[in-house]
């Protein structure tokens, strides 16, 4: 990973505080984040290249290396698609999420093209039913402060690539829009209650919730 | 143009019979469901009832410690002190989780005990509800709900009360801590625990 510089260092601190006047102390939340890495900021790209790699279900060491060391136009292959439910301040449900993918393109059939429609590229897995909380690697880390400054107490459920970042194969011209839509739920076994939060949907980085993924979405 | 993602993706999301029960539950806002063989499995895990009826769940640890946690959240988070709303209860701190959820740290004056409250008004945030009816052990001013405790192993003399319930628009969530006894039982009687509940469901402190 690269080293930051003392540039960099004054960026982030000024997203620190952007990004750290939404961190909620004590909620539920779900929400949805469609992201190229060509929309990160070149200063907050290194540290969440640091992140994304220790929360990672399989190594995406590779994949990270490729997305930073791209040029701004190639940046656009690379995608965050993920939906996430989460309980800030307190573990007292079963949290559940579940991304679906969808692009907006126009589609050619027949000789006959289409108007553009959002189609669905990709359904995640949905998470377990769980409750994971962030590792103290993460949270002890200074150089991640920028995304854990409030969330200490952070517990929550994932759906998404288990690399984090997955590279899209279509060519640059064509790079359609994307959307997710997430759908997010709960179990209250202290009350026997299922709780269908409904759904979130994302065409953007969503950078107020960044950090929140947490390990484990598959075990 | 086509289009390819790079790692295929498991169409499968555990557990089918959660999902059945969201896509069956879309177009109301509460329901009340009977604990059939596919669910009981999942819903029974970790739960146990008694001979009065109480469910008895294990939890992980951290959810006995919710109301000191609850606590911290406040200090940090420059609240209020705390208001003397009615003659019976004193508002320690609030926390609002959005503009239809909140979370209140209520002291029962005369019953020297700390009640955390969270009513929602689930309906305004589109969210429904199924509730399983093997679950619904108790009476809330003539309102069908749960009464609970948690217990974990890691925590062998702690516990916490925990009463739920749903009225008109509204899902009461009402936390209440306690001792174990030596036999496992909880100190505070349940005719308490329901009085210090309704207490605290009804104070003005939630205003």
């Amino acid at each position: 990973m690269q080293l930051l510089n003392m540039q960099q260092f004054f960026n982030i601190s000024i997203a620190l505080v952007l990004l750290c006047g939404s961190c909620q102390a004590q909620a539920l939340g779900w929400f949805s984040r469609s992201c190229r890495w060509s929309e990160i900021p070149a200063s907050i790209a290194p540290i969440a290249a640091i992140v994304f790699e220790k929360i990672a279900e399989v190594d995406n060491s590779a994949i990270l290396k490729e997305a930073l060391n791209a040029s701004q136009e190639n940046k656009k292959k690379y995608l965050i698609a993920e939906s996430i439910t989460a309980d800030y301040g307190m573990v007292r449900y079963f949290l559940f999420a579940e991304a679906r993918l969808f692009y907006y393109a126009a589609e050619a059939k027949d000789g006959v093209r289409y108007p553009a429609a959002w189609q669905e590229a990709k359904r995640y897995p949905g998470s377990n039913w769980t409750a994971r909380t962030l590792p103290t690697e993460l949270t002890a880390d200074t150089r991640l402060q920028i995304f854990y400054a409030n969330r200490q107490l952070l517990y929550s459920a994932r759906s998404g690539s288990p690399q984090i970042i997955e590279k899209a194969g279509w060519s640059i011209p064509d790079a359609p829009q994307f959307r997710v839509l997430g759908t997010h739920s709960y179990y209250d076994p202290s009350a026997g209650a299922l709780v269908n939060l409904g759904q979130s949907t994302a065409t953007d980085c969503n950078f107020s919730q960044w950090g929140v993924e947490t390990l484990g979405q598959y075990r | 143009m086509s289009l390819t993602l790079l790692g295929q993706a498991n169409a499968e999301s555990p557990p089918a019979e959660f999902r059945d029960l969201i896509e069956f539950s879309k177009n109301r806002s509460v329901t009340i469901k009977e604990i059939d063989e596919k669910l009981a499995p999942i819903v029974w895990r970790d739960t146990t009832k008694d001979a009065d009826g109480l469910l008895i769940v294990q939890r992980k640890p951290e959810f006995l410690k919710i109301i000191d946690e609850f606590r911290q959240r406040l200090a940090i988070t420059n609240h209020s002190p705390g208001d003397i709303c009615d003659v019976r209860t004193r508002r320690i701190g609030r926390l609002d989780e959005s503009i239809n959820r909140k979370s209140v740290l209520l002291e029962l004056i005369e019953h020297r005990t700390q009640a955390l409250v969270t009513v929602w008004n689930f309906q305004l945030d589109g969210a429904k509800i199924v509730l399983f009816s093997d679950f619904l052990n108790s009476n809330f001013d003539g309102i069908r709900g749960t009464l609970s405790i948690a217990i974990a192993k890691e925590v062998p003399h702690q516990t916490i009360w925990k009463a739920t319930w749903i009225e008109r628009e509204l899902q009461y969530e009402v936390y209440i801590h306690d001792a174990l006894a030596t036999d496992g039982r909880p100190i505070m009687a349940k005719a308490d625990v329901l009085e210090f509940t309704m207490l605290s469901a009804r104070s003005k402190c939630l205003d």
